[in-house]
């Protein structure tokens, strides 16, 4: 296909193809056959050689060809099709092309690999906008290659921006897009997708030299695309092939401002009125108060809600305003979470739970290691006091602190022996926005337990994390009621298989600090293993000596002599 | 019978403006609910401030005034030109009171919104005082789980009557600059025959930090001042044994706020500046190990 004015009419052969089922335009046809209006024609704009031309009429359509291109044009017409001659680049080309072979209700446009040869396409989208309109809001399917491609991706990553004479980097390519970019083109044009049948190649035209380091089967080349996997949906993506009717035209979105530094997820289900009372007066005390609390109400009734909501209109404004219900139906105990960070707005996001305490410098200390290495998990100690619910002697539920300090936790952060447990409770941790929105990362809700271990390591090898030796909050160890005591063994135990057999299953990355600890950890096992060699040797030299053997009578009578003696204890303590 | 007025006292030292102010405000608030619920009649806020160079100009009061000027009747701010120590610059604070109610708060302190009605409720017959559950770190010692009655009331958030002010003179600040003045003034209390009670439902956050080993953050003058109010504790309160113990372990302790201590004590002992005796019978004060109550373990 010749792609409007920009491609030279020389090279327009190169883009003759034939349709095959599995192929873009089998993608394209799927959308026009599931989204067509009722009508007679679809015009393909753009059509070169007009590879969906007789899968139309095998729909019982009629099938109508407009490009710039003499030769293209006249291999349809001696195919049968309707054609017209457009420079795609001239709106009233286009709009007077129409006019001259639409004689017939339009049932779908189509455009395929032709938005990206175009210097003006936003014109080329408002035009087909108004062509959709003008005709029943026919739909438009488009397919456009995918610079995102994971193979180009990798190639740009050395340096490597290959044009090639066909494909996804086509020399004559002019516009480039990704799915964001996509969407936002689409977006302001006024265009609103309703349908999508991308195609997907593993391995692309650009998947050359196949020995590049980020595209062989090295451990970069799979760091990157374990990298790139969780960061878009689109990786492998070859063409986007997407339905749109229109729509409102949209701006593009402008970044957002005046979030606040942490979002506090307090999950709740209403039952524990009194620590929560504890929380929130805890987070109104914070030398910080660039944050914002978003009270996540698990399955709770509505005078649980009521006595949650008095709670929190009885501090004055300037704290209140900071604070967000949100009713949470269904699923299990993480399910708030994910709630939370589906509607927090901050640059990171916490969690407490309705039963955790914080220091006055909770916050400030997690917007200080922010400061310091924006874009990390940042991590803080966490001290343990054993509580419990009580009583007050006014007659008020209320709650005991049975010692004010229990344990200390991890003070010096260690990821690698975060892999083998979890010395973080979730209180000390803030999570980076960026891991929910670029990496797609959430609390597993299939966990019944430790999911905020499995979110730590998850989070933390791929952000890394900045650590504070500060203990900034406190995990109460309730007499009862705790989720040690609450779940069954079985499930910790499978819970921790999960998590292990997560952590083998995919490559992680390492910064500075871990690389360092895991050379010492391995040179460190590496002695043990030596000093646990010598001490066996040892202890076969002693075993198999002639000194031990000779004195072996001995130490059975001595054995039987103590035997005795605790027989006779036993038979007296027996009689008292 | 009418509500009782109330009056909060707060004693500045060298203090982050923006926290102490986050704690006044919070107070305001809490004392605005109470008088909103009918628990007290009116409130009035002092503050007074032992810093070497005062921490608020007239702008800075005046402004705090008209903000706090809907929540209370009246804010007041006194530079005393001298450290009075928590004690003197409460006792400053209270002199006169025409109120019947004396809130003792300390300035790194965030009030709950309840704080104030829940301690005045709390304030039945015969109870003298009345104590807020601290947080983040609650303080350990024990209390009666049905009636509350506890050893001492902690001087970083209670609540006591005007007549007990007067009666009593207020804290001993000539003996105490900085610690016990609290577990000194409570045990006059119990001595006059009231009870101290704890009131679990009264939240006060109290800006206390943990340090590596889980232990409550102090400094070196902290050290020093509680070291040196433990021995005169243990004078006035009439246990010349403890005492003896104290001095013995303090002459041989390498901590250099030990040493100061002792020093201080034999300096104000040969000068003849110690204080009267209580408790000759030993009825009232508890001394447990190092502590003045039964502490949770």
């Amino acid at each position: 296909m010749t792609k409007g004015s920009s491609v030279p009419a020389a090279t327009a052969g190169r883009y003759r193809r034939g349709f095959e089922e599995v192929s873009v335009y089998a993608s394209v046809m799927k959308l026009v056959s599931e989204h067509h209006r009722q009508g007679q024609i679809v015009i393909d704009v753009g059509c070169g050689y007009g590879a969906i031309a007789e899968a139309v009429r095998d729909l019982g359509l009629r099938y109508v060809g407009i490009d710039r291109d003499g030769d293209a044009l006249a291999d349809l017409q001696k195919r049968g099709f309707g054609t017209a001659s457009a420079d795609l680049e001239d709106a009233t080309q286009l709009r007077a092309a129409v006019e001259r072979v639409v004689d017939a209700p339009v049932a779908a446009i189509t455009m395929l690999d032709t938005l990206e040869h175009v210097v003006d396409g936003d014109a080329l989208l408002t035009e087909l906008r108004e062509l959709s309109s003008r005709n029943g809001d026919a739909p438009l399917v488009v397919s456009i290659p995918n610079v995102g491609h994971r193979d180009i991706v990798a190639k740009l990553l050395t340096g490597r921006w290959e044009m090639t004479e066909t494909g996804l980097l086509d020399e004559t390519h002019v516009r480039f897009f990704t799915d964001r970019r996509l969407a936002t083109v689409m977006r302001r044009t006024g265009w609103q997708e309703t349908g999508a049948a991308d195609y997907a190649l593993h391995v692309s035209d650009q998947h050359f030299p196949a020995d590049l380091v980020t595209l062989a089967a090295t451990p970069l080349a799979e760091v990157l695309r374990t990298a790139q996997a969780l960061t878009t949906a689109h990786g492998e993506v070859n063409q986007f092939v997407r339905c749109y009717v229109p729509g409102t035209a949209a701006p593009d979105e402008a970044p957002e401002t005046g979030r606040p530094f942490l979002s506090v997820l307090i999950r709740t289900q209403g039952k524990r009125l009194a620590p929560l009372e504890d929380a929130l007066l805890c987070l109104a005390a914070q030398t910080d108060q660039d944050f914002e609390v978003l009270l996540l109400c698990h399955e709770v009734g509505e005078k649980q809600r009521e006595r949650i909501e008095a709670a929190v209109a009885a501090y004055p404004p300037a704290f209140t305003e900071k604070i967000r219900l949100i009713e949470v139906a269904g699923g299990g105990r993480s399910r708030p979470l994910n709630v939370g960070i589906e509607h927090g707005r901050g640059d990171y996001v916490a969690v407490l739970d309705d039963d955790d305490i914080v220091m006055a410098h909770w916050v400030e200390t997690f917007h200080a290691l922010a400061r310091e290495q924006p874009g990390r998990m940042l991590r803080c100690v966490v001290a343990d006091q054993r509580t419990r619910r009580i009583t007050s002697p006014q007659g008020v539920p209320s709650v005991l602190t049975e010692k004010a300090i229990a344990h200390v936790w991890q003070r010096d952060f260690s990821m690698l022996e975060h892999l083998a447990t979890n010395l973080s409770p979730v209180c000390g941790l803030a999570f980076p926005r960026a891991a929910f929105r670029d990496l797609g990362l959430r609390v597993d809700e299939d966990l019944p337990v430790l999911e905020d271990w499995d979110l730590l390591i998850r989070v933390g090898i791929w952000c890394g994390v900045s650590a504070s030796p500060e203990v900034t909050s406190l995990y109460r160890h309730w007499r009862s009621g705790q989720s040690m005591a609450t779940h069954a063994h079985e499930e910790w135990e499978a819970a921790r298989r999960v998590i292990a057999d997560r952590i083998g299953s995919r490559p992680m990355v390492l910064d500075r600090e871990g690389a360092g600890e895991l050379g010492r950890l391995s040179a460190e096992v590496l002695r043990l293993r030596e000093e646990n060699g010598r001490l066996e040797q040892l202890l076969t030299t002693v075993l198999t000596s002639r000194s031990w053997l000779v004195t072996k009578p001995l130490r059975l009578a001595a054995r039987a002599g103590r035997a005795a003696r605790g027989r006779l204890q036993k038979a007296r303590s027996g009689r008292a | 019978m009418p509500a009782p007025s109330l009056r909060i006292t707060s004693v500045l030292y060298q203090n982050d403006m923006a926290a102490a102010l986050r704690g006044l405000r919070s107070l305001a608030h809490s004392a605005s609910l109470a008088r909103e619920a009918g628990v007290i009649s009116e409130a009035a806020l002092h503050i007074g401030d032992s810093s070497p160079s005062p921490l608020m100009d007239a702008a800075a009061v005046e402004a705090l005034q008209e903000e706090l000027a809907p929540l209370i009747g009246r804010v007041e701010y006194l530079h005393f030109n001298a450290n009075l120590g928590s004690a003197g610059g409460q006792n400053r604070l209270s002199e006169g009171m025409a109120e019947d109610l004396w809130l003792v708060m300390n300035p790194d302190v965030v009030a709950h919104p309840r704080l104030a009605s829940a301690l005045v409720g709390a304030l039945g017959e015969g109870v003298g005082i009345t104590e807020a559950r601290q947080l983040p770190l609650e303080h350990p010692k024990v209390y009666d789980a049905r009636t509350g009655d506890t050893s001492w009331a902690s001087g970083c958030c209670m609540l006591t009557r005007r007549e007990l002010r007067e009666k009593l003179g207020g804290f001993d600040s000539e003996t105490f600059f900085l610690y016990c003045d609290d577990v000194d003034y409570s045990w006059r209390v119990r001595d006059a025959g009231w009870r101290v009670v704890y009131c679990p439902d009264a939240r006060v956050f109290h800006d206390k930090r943990v340090d590596d080993g889980g232990g409550v953050a102090a400094s070196s003058t902290e050290h020093y001042y509680s070291a040196e109010a433990g021995l005169l504790l243990r004078w006035k309160w009439s246990r010349d044994d403890l005492l003896e113990q104290q001095i013995r372990r303090f002459s041989i302790s390498p901590s250099e706020a030990h040493r100061r201590a002792l020093e201080e004590f034999r300096h104000r002992r040969d000068a003849g500046r110690l204080p009267a005796r209580f408790d000759p019978e030993h009825r009232t004060a508890q001394f447990v190990g190092g502590e003045y109550a039964v502490h949770r373990v």
